[in-house]
């Protein structure tokens, strides 16, 4: 069931994203690396013991793809998100996503002026660089969408009135998958938005201990410093798109995508939408890597994070089924 | 057959789920199907195999069909669902053979693969190829095969499973042997689960789902198809006018035209009815009609007078008396039959003339006979035992041994058979081997019979006083004056195990009889025996004092032969040496021209082919006999045909026998049994084993010795076998480390590192594949080489693998390695030779 009308959006979203960025010319590769590890420390200082998600972060950051964070309360999520947004040195949103939350209160609205007698707009928290919006399935379906719409045009319609959003705008959503009462359930379809579901799960004891050490201390959370000055994430986003993917590794990732159209554990495949941002990921895990060409490792590396939210049939079925197509796909070997 | 396209009764939402969640239609692995269309085809084979002239040809053609088939049943759905993870290479292979094309392509090969191989039988290899019928029932079977490898849909699992039933039904009404029930037993139990099967998808999967195909209407495709064929056939027929002549021919036993007379010149069913196999076909009546049983064919005599010349005038010294034992009245008969039988061969001829013809009126053959089977033999007619002033006669004496007791009737495939004789199992192989003689042009009341005949039959006689034993060990018609014409004399026969008589330990090794014969008299049979055997260990009055001609070649030979040789292997080395001679039709012509004379010589036949080391076949075998009955073993002059493989003529599949077949050649008794051996070089070695049964118990025969006679060779050859076994990975990759040293020695500047680095690789993975392992296919390049290189020094690991993937998946750019990384690539390269060199000597 993928119809060729979808693929088509698919690619005009590219193409509009790398209009609009048209003015961030991709960096030089001596300075990516130093602003990559200093990226990666920053926020491996601010959630301990947790490197592979920082990876799975940034990958997402440097792809320009919405994270989905599906995991319990008090694992380091708004943290995180914050961590980024400083070094980053983006503007940090948050929206707390209630059963009572309108569209206008995470887009905006305009308001009469008593004095001026106009209408003002009052941007909402979606007039952001990062934007944590904190239990998303306990929004209405309504404001789920409002916020589907900005994520994916990267720009909202306030009473008619299209209003763009930041170039580097970056959606980073929370949701608890344990308790279910009063939640509305994200549909498939807005799923496929998100770029990666990402789990943090708990820490290892150590970085536990650590954790209560430096905190037993201090009064004030860890502060990220920031990194990146102004434009260079669009720089960095646009250096992403530079790393080359050869053919026989394209082929790989074909194969994987119709494996799992082929698998029987999953109702769905892999939509093109899908194909081509597993790309960009790859490309951008590649760049953190390292390397200026992507290997199948990174496929393999972001597979899981990047098919899961797409191809859940039941929540916790994915990851053993997508690891088994990863088994099962001959990898190309010289 | 309703397969006009049907509106889908089903939602969308069905077939989604059919296709994802149920196993596709290209999941399908019809083996059921499959299994059933073999056996329909093995039936099929099986009739074609009691047919066919060329029983190797058909075994591979089957053979490979099933095994094409069975190939693409296993491997195609495979190799549908993982097309997209193999190599370009492949890939671009299988985009080429797309299912459909590969499904037609292989259909058509498969199908006209029996009329293209039977082409090819009768245009290059002058065989008979297979009747009409077979052929088309062979490509109905080829066809059922490739229904049944590439069915994708329940629709061809059932047209391949109605070819096989039919297959198999015809199989079952049209042939007779018991193999074919065996066959259709199994069969019949596979199709009916493979009907309850398919009984049970239909309940499970019918009211879920409704496929829609659409395909050509059926019923309008074959009605068209099979209007037009009749419409060709109908068109050529009223073209031809006499449209059933058309059918001549179709059946393989109808003759009567250019194709089919092959089949007919073989006669029919198993021969008997011969006058099928001359000419033409006339008539399928009995055979001994008056009609063809002229008295102007020629006699045995007349044919070897006519080969080697008129016998040389005799000078008797006195005349022969035959003496009648008194005593035994009621063989007196017989004797007398066996007198009247008993002829003379004369050793000494004059030069032959020019050949007569022996065409009978009437007959438009040359052939003595016609020989069904294998080829040479060497079909005894008579046999001689006393020689005489270089004459060979045969005795009179009616003592015969207990062996040669008249025939038994045995029943052998619903059919009688006369036992003639039953040799020792020791010394003959079990298996009996089968040949059918024809008798043409042959007037004799003997057969024509290998001296190792067990069995004998002909059509419609069942009575065992039919056959007599005669005392030279001849198998005769005592009542008539010869055998009928065209009568088919089928033989079972024995091969000799020759094993035995050379090994020392077998107890086989003396077959000297010279001092036992006058032994234990006491018992009257063993008397008889000895006295029946003194006949043949007889020496003419001039030999009983070795000549000087005798005892030199005696002598020689004795130098030749290892003292510890049984007496088999003397006489082998006796005949290796007289295979040597000369042979020449015109040898002791000298001798001849004296006799003519009149002048009274000191000649002797043995003495003059000794010495001038040349004679004919009959000069060299009768100096055979008496060079081994000097050595004390009894032996006996044999005459009649060499059926020789020249004259196998493969469109009748037999052998003719003409009157220049005519041999003779030296027969050597071995506990009951006479076993020819062939003393003229111009003929081959008559044979001691044959087929693949043979040969295996000759091995284990040979291996039995090589462990009694050189256990430490044994030992040591299995111990080191074993161990080559058992090291072989080991040994394989060391051949293969120290062939890939030549590439470190080549200079660096001659292979480019890229080179270098891919021959790592290539080497890396054969030492792999030396080793028995796979490389697991989900494993990246990096996980494959950090295993690999495991034990390789840790350091330049890294930067070798991100060049190796530089060159695996980096832009065209990158694929270059620098010069500097020159010192990396080789260096792994080297260490990974040495270590793998290391580890496969090191324990």
């Amino acid at each position: 069931m993928h119809s060729d009308s979808r693929s088509t959006t698919s690619d005009a979203n590219l193409t509009t994203k790398s209009e609009n960025n048209s003015e961030a010319q991709p960096m030089a590769a001596t300075k990516i690396q130093p602003l990559v590890d200093g990226l990666r420390r920053e926020l491996n200082r601010v959630l301990l013991g947790k490197p592979q998600v920082v990876e799975y972060l940034l990958a997402s950051l440097l792809a320009r793809g919405h994270v989905l964070f599906d995991d319990l309360p008090g694992l380091g999520k708004t943290t995180l998100a914050k961590g980024l947004a400083r070094s980053v040195g983006g503007k940090f949103m948050r929206v707390q996503c209630t059963p009572d939350l309108l569209p206008s209160d995470v887009t905006g609205f305009n308001i009469l002026n008593q004095k001026t007698r106009e209408f003002e707009f009052r941007a909402g928290p979606i007039f952001s660089d990062i934007l944590l919006a904190d239990e998303i399935n306990r929004a209405t379906p309504r404001t789920q969408s409002a916020l589907f719409e900005a994520m994916a045009e990267r720009q909202v319609t306030i009473d008619g009135i299209p209003q763009a959003l930041s170039t580097t705008f970056l959606v980073l959503a929370t949701q608890n998958p344990i308790e279910s009462v009063g939640a509305y359930p994200l549909p498939e379809a807005q799923l496929d938005r998100f770029t990666m579901k990402l789990r943090i799960g708990y820490p290892d004891r150590a970085s536990e201990l650590e954790l209560l050490a430096r905190t037993s201390s201090a009064t004030d959370e860890v502060q990220a410093e920031q990194v990146l000055g102004p434009g260079e994430l669009g720089q960095l986003q646009r250096s992403v798109t530079q790393v080359a993917v050869e053919k026989p590794v394209r082929e790989y990732l074909l194969d994987l995508a119709e494996a799992t159209r082929r698998s029987r554990h999953f109702p769905l495949g892999l939509s093109p939408r899908g194909l081509l941002q597993w790309q960009r990921v790859s490309q951008a895990y590649a760049l953190l890597q390292e390397r200026t060409f992507v290997v199948p490792e990174d496929i393999q590396a972001v597979a899981i994070p990047v098919l899961s939210i797409r191809l859940t049939s039941g929540a916790s079925t994915a990851e053993p089924a997508i690891a088994s197509i990863l088994n099962e796909v001959t990898v190309p070997i010289l | 057959m309703n397969a006009l396209p049907q509106a889908s009764a089903c939602s969308a939402n069905h077939q989604k789920q059919r296709s994802n969640l149920a196993p596709t239609e290209s999941d399908r692995r019809p083996i059921g199907t499959l299994i059933l269309a073999l056996l329909a085809s093995f039936c099929i084979s099986l009739l074609r195999y009691s047919g066919t002239s060329d029983p190797v040809w058909l075994i591979a053609e089957v053979t490979l069909m099933s095994l094409i088939s069975c190939a693409v049943a296993f491997s195609y759905p495979a190799f549908q669902a993982n097309r997209n993870s193999l190599s370009a290479g492949a890939r671009s292979l299988g985009n080429l053979l797309s299912a459909r094309r590969l499904e037609i392509t292989l259909g058509i090969f498969m199908v006209i693969t029996p009329w293209v191989s039977r082409w090819l039988l009768v245009r290059f290899f002058g065989s008979n190829g297979e009747a009409n019928e077979l052929i088309a029932l062979a490509m109905l079977q080829y066809g059922g095969l490739w229904q049944a490898a590439f069915a994708r849909s329940a629709r061809q699992e059932w047209l391949s499973f109605l070819i096989s039933c039919f297959l198999v039904l015809f199989g079952l009404t049209s042939s007779d042997r018991s193999g074919m029930i065996q066959v259709v037993i199994p069969f019949t139990l596979l199709a009916s689960w493979w009907l309850m099967a398919r009984y049970w998808e239909q309940i499970e999967e019918g009211y879920l789902v409704s496929q829609s195909v659409s395909v050509l209407p059926v019923r309008l495709s074959m009605l068209t198809f099979f209007g037009l064929i009749a419409l060709a056939a109908v068109t050529w027929g009223w073209w031809n006018r006499d449209a059933a002549n058309r059918l001549d021919g179709f059946m393989p036993t109808s003759g009567g035209n250019q194709q089919a007379e092959n089949w007919a010149r073989q006669g029919v069913g198993d021969g008997d009815m011969l006058i099928a196999a001359q000419d033409e076909a006339f008539t399928f009546g009995p055979v001994d009609s008056e009609l063809f049983l002229e008295s102007e064919v020629p006699s045995m005599y007349d044919l070897a007078n006519d080969i080697y010349g008129e016998a040389a005038p005799k000078q008797r010294k006195y005349a022969r008396a035959i003496s009648l034992n008194d005593s035994v009245q009621e063989m007196e008969k017989e004797g007398t039959e066996s007198k009247k039988n008993s002829k003379e061969f004369s050793a000494v001829r004059q030069p032959k003339g020019s050949l007569k013809s022996f065409k009978p009126k009437g007959n438009s053959s040359r052939a003595v006979a016609y020989v069904i089977g294998e080829a040479p033999q060497w079909l005894r007619l008579e046999s001689y035992d006393r020689l005489e002033e270089n004459t060979w006669t045969q005795s009179t004496e009616t003592v015969v041994p207990r062996a040669s007791r008249h025939p038994s009737l045995v029943m052998i495939r619903e059919k009688p058979w006369m036992e003639v004789q039953s040799p020792s199992r020791d010394l003959v192989y079990p298996v009996r081997d089968r040949l059918a003689v024809k008798l043409i042009n042959l007037k004799s009341p003997r057969l024509l019979t290998p001296s190792l005949v067990t069995h004998v039959h002909i059509d419609k006689i069942d009575q065992e006083d039919f056959f007599s034993w005669m005392g030279d060990g001849q198998l005769m018609m005592p009542n008539r004056e010869f055998v009928p014409q065209l009568t088919v004399v089928h033989q079972l026969i024995q091969t000799p195990q020759l094993h035995p008589l050379r090994s020392a330990k077998s107890g086989y090794s003396s077959i000297a009889h010279g001092k036992q014969a006058h032994q234990r008299e006491n018992d009257s049979e063993k008397v008889k025996v000895n006295l029946w055997l003194g006949r043949y260990l007889q020496l003419p009055d001039h030999h009983l004092v070795s000549s000087n001609a005798v005892s030199s070649f005696l002598a020689q030979l004795q130098h030749q032969t290892p003292s510890d040789a049984t007496d088999w292997q003397r006489i082998e080395s006796l005949v290796r040496s007289l295979r040597t001679f000369v042979v020449d039709p015109n040898a002791a012509m000298g001798a001849i021209e004296q006799l003519r004379n009149g002048t009274e010589v000191d000649f002797d036949v043995v003495d003059e082919v000794l010495s001038s080391r040349k004679g004919s076949d009959y000069l060299i075998a009768s100096a055979a006999v008496v060079l081994i009955r000097q050595m004390g073993i009894p032996a006996r002059l044999s005459t009649g045909f060499f059926v020789s493989p020249d004259r196998f003529d493969r469109k009748s599949g037999q052998t003719e026998v003409l009157p220049e077949d005519l041999h003779t050649w030296a027969e050597v008794y071995v506990h009951g049994v006479w076993i020819p051996i062939e003393p003229t070089g111009t003929y081959p070695i008559p044979r001691e084993h044959r087929t693949w049964q043979q040969w295996a118990i000759e091995m284990v025969w040979a291996c039995r010795d090589l462990i009694r006679l050189h256990p430490f060779v044994f030992a040591a050859s299995v111990f080191s076998l074993a161990l080559l076994i058992w090291l072989r990975r080991r040994i394989a990759t060391l051949a293969l480390s120290i062939s890939s040293l030549i590439v470190l020695l080549i200079p660096t500047f001659w292979i480019s590192p890229e080179k270098r680095l891919r021959f790592c690789l290539w080497f890396l993975r054969w030492r792999m594949w030396f080793q028995g392992e796979r490389i697991d296919r989900s494993k990246t390049l990096s996980q494959w080489l950090r295993e690999q290189l495991k034990g390789v020094g840790g350091a330049t690991n890294d930067g070798f693998i991100r060049l190796v993937h530089r060159v695996a998946y980096g832009p065209e750019r990158l694929r270059c390695i620098e010069p500097e990384n020159n010192a990396l690539v080789t260096s792994v390269l080297r260490n990974v030779i040495l270590s793998s060199m290391r580890s496969a000597v090191t324990p």
